[in-house]
């Protein structure tokens, strides 16, 4: 319900930006119509809290709110085609379906800085038989297997930060806590899985969503969009997951020429190989090699990091900053 | 287009030529109404080889006698017809038999269309028990005129009511095929004795006597019939088959069998020798009236997916006739 | 050498003349087909007269007939289902009373695709009989026995020499049977029941065609948890082959996997309790997870004890997902708690048809003729089919004083049989061709299709009645 709400507010928000294309206003006039309906009476209550009107004396308009929120979640609940299957499953007729897709899909592509969209597209995308084929690879494997059986998950408590920044240097775990650390995130921002209907599949997209930073970690990639995009390349070559195909695939339309250059020189091709190469990254038991060497572990896996991205951007930057120096004395 | 305006003169020339009357036939049984039967027409016949076949029959038979039993060669047709002549036979063999059980039921009316399945079957099951026990203490004797390579003669042998087959032909070649494919098999080959003899030389009576697709084989049928019905034991049935004198036996048997598709040697028939089913039940007005019973008649045709079928139409094309002889 | 031919000819021809003794009939191998047969013509009122000889290089009259009287606690392993038809034949045609307390009735069978959610359930009472074939072949004989038939020789524990026409320059004399106890029979007709690699079969001159299905059966006698909540038979297709257990009285089960030879090896090896995880896998999980314990077990990458685990986590899991617990009954067989000692077995699985099925003096029947994947359970009542219709031919040919031995006696039942034959043949191959791959659009499209036909009741009747007779 309340991400429902939230992705409309993000919508509307959206078509009242400034748009000078007169096609996509209408798109976006008519999704702005369609999310004013739904959530028309949250604009108005956002304007009586403005207007001071919310904060009354009355104290029962609280526990009021409370009872009406929970009634909307009931009426809610109704309209769903099946019960839902896990702790925050929301469970979608195949039209919300389409329309998730689409919305996503379009906010992704204006908005790709945004997580909540990816994340959202990423879900629409993640059709049961690709869960499937993943589950398929995790269950022909031991470890898999094991992961499966055991559905750990990973958050910062679970992994204790405070061990990882202790550890071997070279170790798995220092290595992600330096990346960590470096990109300032941390594993506790992952979302929760909301669309997907199998608990099984649940579980797996979510296995998938807290593994991402460690894809991240061993390969060295920063999360600015190369890199993001170097990473869901090197995703889709390896375990298959559409969302990171149809990244890697439409993600560098947005980018800049020598951006462009640099992935499809460097970092698009190295992404595939790689993930080709790489034994499936799905089935790694994470939390219990945080111990191992990284280069040991890279063996195994049969990866090798790529160029350090950030410091060829810096590097160009240097590069830039003094051609620019030159170009201006030239100028004096 | 080109070959229906041949096909057509050659039908319409053959539709004329067919002849109203068997001459032969209606000549020799008109003259049989002097109450004493004449000796045949022809001596010649008695010095070589006997009753009114002609030579080119003979020759014509000579040449088939290698390959007579060879199911799939030039008389695999009549060896499907021999199917049918024995169905013909038993069923009419079997109906002769009087259940003299009191206790076996026979419903006096079609109770297959009127009783539950497993009723009728019980009641059939009974009346074939009680039919089989009456058949097997027959011990019949038949005549096998015209036997060719013996294709009748043998399944009259092997069957358990017949004690003995005399097997009678005018084409010596065929005589020798028919004593040899007997020999080979040790159940028969002391119950049949061919015999390259007349039907006039033909001692004793017998309780069977047989002319399958004979009697459009020889000159003067009337004489054949005369000389098998005086074989016969009282209460003895003849059986005989033949084709009815019409275009459509024509069609049939000559002109698609013989000639297009080949079935039957060519030569086989002549269509001016048939004789009708109605001529066959005259002559048994004419000559021995009153002493006669007709059991039964069936058509039959060739239908090349299923082989010989009855049908009750039995004045066009082949038919099958079963004639008893009272006391 | 020519001379040497000729020479050896005239001594043989001379031999059996000496030796060789006469009979109407004799039929190579004591199977089911063999016995049947045998059986049907001392029964039939026109047949019965004929003089019958019988010959097996088995035990027929001790061990296989022993079974009759002294049968045993356990169920043996080669068990096969018998349709309604064939049943009918065997009791109310031949005669025969079988041991019916060895005998389960099943009312359905539940075919699902191991590699999608399609599903097909056709249902009806006595839709088919499990039986032991050692069963089938004690009964048979005990009838021979009881009925006490002139002119009917088992020859058991004794193996056909050699077959030679009488004269062989002429194949449509007599065939002269050499038996290795130095006895010689000349028949009128000879009948090839002696399976598939017919002696009599090559002896025709009949050309056999067909091919390997690289498949094996493995075959076990199970012990099922729980009598079945639904007595039917359970049919998973898997890529590597269709995997059925069918009930047997009581808690008994018998199991038909068909699969791969490396694999076939593989779960003759296990130990009995890895085995049985195995078959309950086989018929609960994904085919994924067999695939895993397959490659696990061959790598010995696991142990049996961690399979087993793997097993019962992997079931527990399908199972809790399942908010309605009565699905579980629905869905699933019982579980298989135990395999009997010593009853696993296996054989290669093979699609083969004759030509023909009739020479002069030659019939075959039964596996001689033709051999078909198990997975219809075809096989048997495929023979039976035959046993019937050459019964049903050589009475004809009775009735019309035909030689018994000629093709025209013969032709009917090649005629009344190889259409029917090689449709169920042709279907059956058909349907392990499709279910042998889990290439994805397949496995859709088959998925539909199987859907589809368990939706539409007057179809699936129309196949009910294809392999186990007319409603009643």
């Amino acid at each position: 319900m309340f991400t429902v709400s939230k992705k409309s507010l993000q919508a509307s928000r959206n078509a009242f930006s400034p748009l000078n294309n007169s096609k996509r206003t209408i798109v976006f006039t008519a999704i702005a119509a369609f999310g004013d309906l739904l959530i028309g009476k949250d604009v108005r209550l956002a304007d009586a809290m403005e207007k001071g009107n919310l904060h009354n004396k009355n104290g029962e308009y609280e526990h009021k709110m409370e009872q009406r929120t929970q009634e909307r979640l009931n009426a809610l609940r109704n309209t769903r085609p099946i019960e839902p299957n896990y702790e925050g499953h929301v469970p979608l007729w195949w039209y919300e379906r389409m329309m998730l897709f689409g919305i996503s899909g379009l906010k992704s592509y204006f908005h790709p800085e945004n997580g909540e969209n990816i994340v959202q597209l990423g879900e629409a995308t993640a059709l049961p038989c690709f869960l499937e084929s993943l589950k398929r690879t995790m269950l022909l494997d031991k470890t898999g297997r094991r992961i499966l059986q055991d559905r750990p998950n990973i958050t910062s408590e679970s992994l204790d930060m405070e061990r990882l920044s202790k550890m071997d240097k070279n170790s798995v775990g220092y290595t992600y806590y330096k990346w960590l650390m470096k990109e300032g995130v941390s594993p506790d921002t992952r979302a929760p899985v909301t669309y997907i209907d199998d608990p099984v599949h649940a579980f797996i997209f979510k296995r998938y969503r807290q593994c991402h930073d460690f894809y991240h970690a061993i390969n060295d990639l920063p999360i600015i969009i190369e890199g993001e995009i170097a990473v869901k390349a090197f995703e889709a070559s390896n375990i298959g997951v559409p969302m990171a195909a149809l990244g890697a695939l439409l993600a560098p339309l947005r980018l800049k020429k020598v951006q462009k250059e640099r992935l499809y020189s460097i970092y698009l091709p190295w992404a595939v190989k790689a993930g080709l190469n790489c034994k499936p990254l799905i089935n790694v038991y994470w939390e219990e090699i945080l111990d191992k060497d990284i280069d040991e572990l890279r063996r195994e896996l049969n990866v090798t990091p790529p160029p350090d991205l950030r410091k060829i951007r810096k590097e160009r930057a240097k590069q830039r900053k003094q051609f620019k120096l030159k170009y201006e004395t030239y100028e004096k | 287009m080109l070959s229906r305006t041949r096909i057509l003169p050659y039908l319409g020339r053959y539709y004329s030529d067919i002849p109203k009357y068997n001459p032969a036939f209606i000549n020799s049984s008109s003259s049989s109404n002097d109450a004493h039967p004449k000796p045949t027409h022809n001596p010649t016949f008695d010095k070589s080889s006997g009753t009114s076949t002609s030579d080119d029959e003979i020759f014509h038979f000579q040449q088939l006698a290698p390959t007579w039993w060879d199911t799939w060669g030039s008389q695999r047709i009549l060896h499907k017809m021999n199917l049918a002549r024995l169905d013909f036979l038993q069923r009419t063999v079997r109906n002769q038999i009087k259940i003299k059980n009191d206790d076996v039921y026979i419903p006096g009316f079609n109770h297959h269309d009127h009783l539950p399945g497993y009723v009728t079957k019980a009641i059939d099951q009974d009346i074939f028990n009680e039919v089989q026990r009456g058949l097997g203490e027959k011990k019949f004797d038949a005549l096998d005129i015209g036997c060719g390579g013996g294709i009748l003669s043998e399944s009259f042998a092997r069957l358990p009511f017949i004690q003995s087959v005399t097997a009678i032909d005018l084409t010596p070649e065929c005589i020798e095929v028919a004593k040899a494919h007997a020999a080979k098999d040790p159940s028969i080959k002391d119950k049949i004795f061919y015999k390259f003899l007349p039907l006039e030389k033909v001692h004793g009576h017998y309780d069977i006597v047989t002319m399958f697709e004979m009697l459009e084989h020889v000159d003067e049928p009337s004489e054949i019939l005369r000389q098998a019905w005086s074989k016969l034991k009282p209460n003895g049935v003849i059986f005989l088959s033949t084709i009815n004198r019409d275009p459509i036996s024509w069609f049939t048997t000559i002109f698609m069998g013989e000639q297009i598709l080949k079935v039957v040697p060519k030569g086989t028939h002549h269509v001016e020798k048939y004789i009708n089913s109605s001529e066959i039940k005259q002559w048994f007005e004419d000559n021995v009236q009153g002493r006669y019973e007709i059991l039964d008649t069936k058509g039959t045709m060739y239908l090349p997916l299923t082989g010989w079928v009855e049908h009750d139409c039995t004045n066009i094309g082949n038919y099958f006739m079963a004639i008893k002889k009272l006391n | 050498m020519l001379s040497s031919r000729i020479l050896s000819r005239s001594f043989f021809a001379s031999a059996v003349n000496l030796q060789a003794k006469l009979t109407d009939v004799l039929i190579v191998g004591g199977g089911p087909a063999g016995l049947t047969l045998a059986a049907a013509i001392k029964q039939s009122p026109h047949l019965s007269d004929l003089s019958t000889v019988l010959v097996d290089a088995g035990d027929l009259k001790e061990k296989i007939g022993g079974f009759y009287h002294d049968p045993p606690d356990n169920f043996t392993n080669r068990v096969i289902s018998l349709t309604p038809q064939s049943k009918h034949f065997l009791e109310n045609t031949v005669g025969v009373s079988l041991m019916e307390e060895r005998i389960q009735p099943f009312d359905g069978l539940y075919v699902t695709d191991g590699c999608s959610n399609g599903t097909l359930e056709m249902e009806r009472d006595s839709m088919g009989f499990m039986v032991e074939i050692l069963n089938i072949q004690s009964s048979l004989l005990a009838k021979l026995r009881s009925s006490n038939a002139p002119n009917l020789d088992l020859i058991d524990k004794t193996k056909v020499q050699s077959i030679e026409y009488e004269d062989p320059e002429d194949t449509k004399s007599w065939p002269v049977v050499t038996l290795d106890s130095g006895e010689q029979y000349k028949t009128r007709l000879l009948i090839g029941a002696d399976g598939f690699n017919s002696p009599v079969r090559k002896f025709s001159g009949i050309e056999s065609r067909g091919w390997f299905y690289e498949r094996f059966g493995v075959v076990a006698t199970l012990k099922l948890e729980y009598p079945p909540f639904k007595i039917r038979g359970w049919q998973r297709f898997l890529p590597t082959g269709p995997v059925a257990h069918l009930p047997l009285p009581g808690t008994n089960s018998t199991l038909v996997w068909s699969t791969t030879e490396p694999l076939s090896r593989l779960l003759l090896s296990l130990d009995d309790d890895v085995f049985v995880a195995l078959v309950n896998a086989a018929f609960i999980l994904e085919d994924v997870d067999l695939e895993y314990y397959y490659k696990s077990l061959q790598e010995g990458t696991i142990t049996g004890e961690e399979l087993i685990q793997d097993v019962d986590f992997r079931i527990n899991e399908k199972f809790n997902s399942f908010k309605d617990d009565s699905v579980i009954d629905e869905k699933y067989p019982p579980k298989v708690i135990d395999i009997l000692d010593k009853s696993r077995g296996r054989f290669p699985l093979k699609l083969s048809h004759a030509d023909t099925y009739v020479a002069e003096r030659i019939a075959l029947v039964g596996d001689a003729a033709h051999t078909t994947h198990p997975l219809a359970g075809q096989g048997l009542n495929m023979g039976q089919g035959d046993v019937e219709s050459l019964i049903k031919a050589l009475e004809k040919a009775r009735q019309r004083g035909l030689d018994i031995g000629s093709l025209l006696a013969l032709e009917p039942y090649w005629a009344d049989r190889y259409p029917t034959n090689n449709m169920l043949l042709g279907v059956v191959d058909k349907l392990h061709k499709l279910y042998s791959t889990d290439f994805g659009p397949l496995v859709s499209l088959r998925t539909f299709g199987l859907n589809l036909v368990n939706s539409l009741q007057p179809l699936k009747d129309l196949m009910v009645g294809k392999v186990s007779g007319p409603s009643k």
